[in-house]
């Protein structure tokens, strides 16, 4: 009970931000894609700010914490969501994403490169952890790209974030997995937006994975989020892009539905029996 | 073994003495220079000695006898208890001259025991401590100063990778001697810091604002 005290405030502020800012959106020129990405994009975005300012308050610059580097980084993917479609090069879009991903790792992480890691290893984690964050921006923009149903990419979306949440709470930090739960709402507070645009979400890739790769990093480098759990909720849309093989569309949502809601669950229970048992 | 002759250590035969008898090469004085040069070593000593009884004593924390606790309202029902089973640092004193003594503690957040795993590792995680991040705390003292029979220390704290400047009332206790005849100091201090000026502010309700620190330092006099 007390738990839900302490998260139903902060979910429900992210989820309200969200859906203001996509009705408006809504409001403003109808059946321009580019518009719609964009309000998608600013809505998770303006979401997850205000549900983690609402947990942890404002937020100085630069922060003691490092988590609370995801609000600012949410602004930057804000940025570069706006930006990319001026790109014409796709490789000089996947180039500049790295780079701010990989960047945007290295402040997450000064704490392991102050205590742990030597140069080298440090920039090798970073580098690698940037490219999974573009790996993991394309197959969710592929995933939006190819839904076969309006709500089906921020559900499903939602549903990967939510599980997170799960995985980081089972893992020692309740305010992780809080953040996460922030997340997950913030995408489902889009839910009017793709009802009107279904490829809509697509905009937004780049938001959502910067802030799932971030969580998901803080996790395991800062609590005990076990590897299995990190790896199977980074790939779970890389793994619902099977689907899109199955031509039948209300067939193709339940294949994806379940390629995502297995490894989202794997990684809840690989999380549960790693942590440290309760009665030892 | 072999014996080496007296005469490669300088000592030379009673024959070869001169006619004082003293030989040259063992004491190349007279009586008179014999007695300033006691004289002179009996100063030294003297003035180690006052050094010893006027200067500054540096105690290594030991850390098997030193305890860092704190305690924290749960629910508001009752104080919960936990430790650190690390620490480390000097205690530097000076009887004479108070404002002289310093004080610098070192403790490792990822020795924090409160006697539950699941609850060491929540204390560990990014919702409390953050171990990863900011793995020690530490206190080091900019003044010292007597005030009745306690001194008062200033210093900055630092938890959770915010530093503060606080001050605490410590209590020194007696000189005593260990096991092997090193002498042992130490005393105790209790002291309260609010966590939400540290950036602790986590679970703000279920646990206190308010946490009190206890640490009772022994050390080895250097």
């Amino acid at each position: 009970m007390y738990l839900l005290h302490q998260f139903l405030p902060a979910v429900g502020v992210a989820v309200v931000c969200a859906a203001i800012l996509s009705a408006v959106a809504l409001c403003g020129k109808s059946g321009s894609k580019p518009l719609a990405q964009s309000a998608c994009a600013l809505g998770v975005a303006s979401g997850y700010f205000a549900g983690h300012v609402f947990i942890t308050g404002w937020i100085p610059l630069p922060p003691t914490d490092t988590t609370n580097w995801l609000p600012y980084f949410v602004i930057v993917a804000v940025v570069i969501s706006a930006i990319a479609p001026l790109l014409s090069s796709r490789t000089v879009r996947g180039a500049v994403l790295g780079l701010i991903c990989a960047g945007a790792m290295r402040f997450l992480l000064a704490p392991k490169f102050r205590y742990e890691w030597s140069v080298e290893q440090g920039w090798l984690w970073v580098a690698c952890l940037g490219g999974g964050i573009v790996l993991l921006t394309l197959s969710v923009r592929a995933m939006a790209r190819h839904s076969s149903m309006a709500l089906e990419s921020p559900l499903l979306l939602s549903l990967i974030a939510a599980g997170t949440a799960g995985a980081l709470m089972l893992s020692g930090s309740l305010l992780l997995g809080q953040f996460a739960a922030v997340l997950s709402a913030a995408v489902l507070g889009t839910l009017v937006l793709a009802s009107r645009d279904r490829t809509a979400f697509e905009g937004a890739a780049t938001v959502f994975s910067l802030l799932e790769g971030a969580l998901l990093a803080c996790g395991y480098f800062f609590a005990e989020l076990p590897a299995l759990s990190v790896l199977l909720l980074a790939t779970a849309p890389a793994v619902a892009l099977i689907a899109n093989r199955v031509s039948a569309p209300s067939r193709s949502v339940a294949a994806r539905a379940c390629l995502v809601l297995a490894p989202t669950v794997c990684a809840v229970l690989a999380a549960f029996f790693t942590s440290p048992n309760h009665s030892a | 073994m072999s014996v080496e002759p007296a005469e490669a250590y300088g000592f030379s035969r009673m024959a070869d003495l001169g006619p004082n008898r003293y030989p040259q090469r063992v004491f190349n004085s007279t009586p008179t220079h014999l007695m300033k040069r006691a004289a002179l070593i009996l100063l030294a000593f003297a003035c180690s000695a006052a050094f010893n009884i006027c200067g500054a004593d540096t105690f290594k924390i030991d850390p098997v006898h030193t305890s860092v606790l704190f305690s924290i309202k749960h629910l508001g029902v009752t104080n919960f208890y936990a430790f650190f089973k690390e620490v480390s640092g000097t205690v530097t004193f000076d009887k004479e001259n108070p404002e002289k003594s310093s004080v610098e503690l070192t403790v490792p957040v990822e020795s924090v025991d409160s006697r539950n795993p699941k609850r060491d590792q929540h204390l560990k995680s990014p919702d409390f401590f953050n171990a990863k991040q900011f793995p020690t705390l530490s206190f080091k003292s900019t003044k010292v100063e007597l005030s009745g029979d306690t001194y008062k220390v200033s210093g900055d704290f630092t938890l959770h990778g915010v530093t503060k400047p606080i001050t605490i009332d410590f209590n020194k206790g007696p000189e005593g001697k260990g096991m092997e005849g090193e002498i042992r100091g130490g005393g105790e201090t209790r002291f309260s810091v609010k966590r939400s000026d540290y950036g602790m502010t986590f679970m703000q309700g279920a646990l206190g604002d308010e946490v009190n620190i206890i640490v009772s330092v022994e050390g080895v006099k250097q």
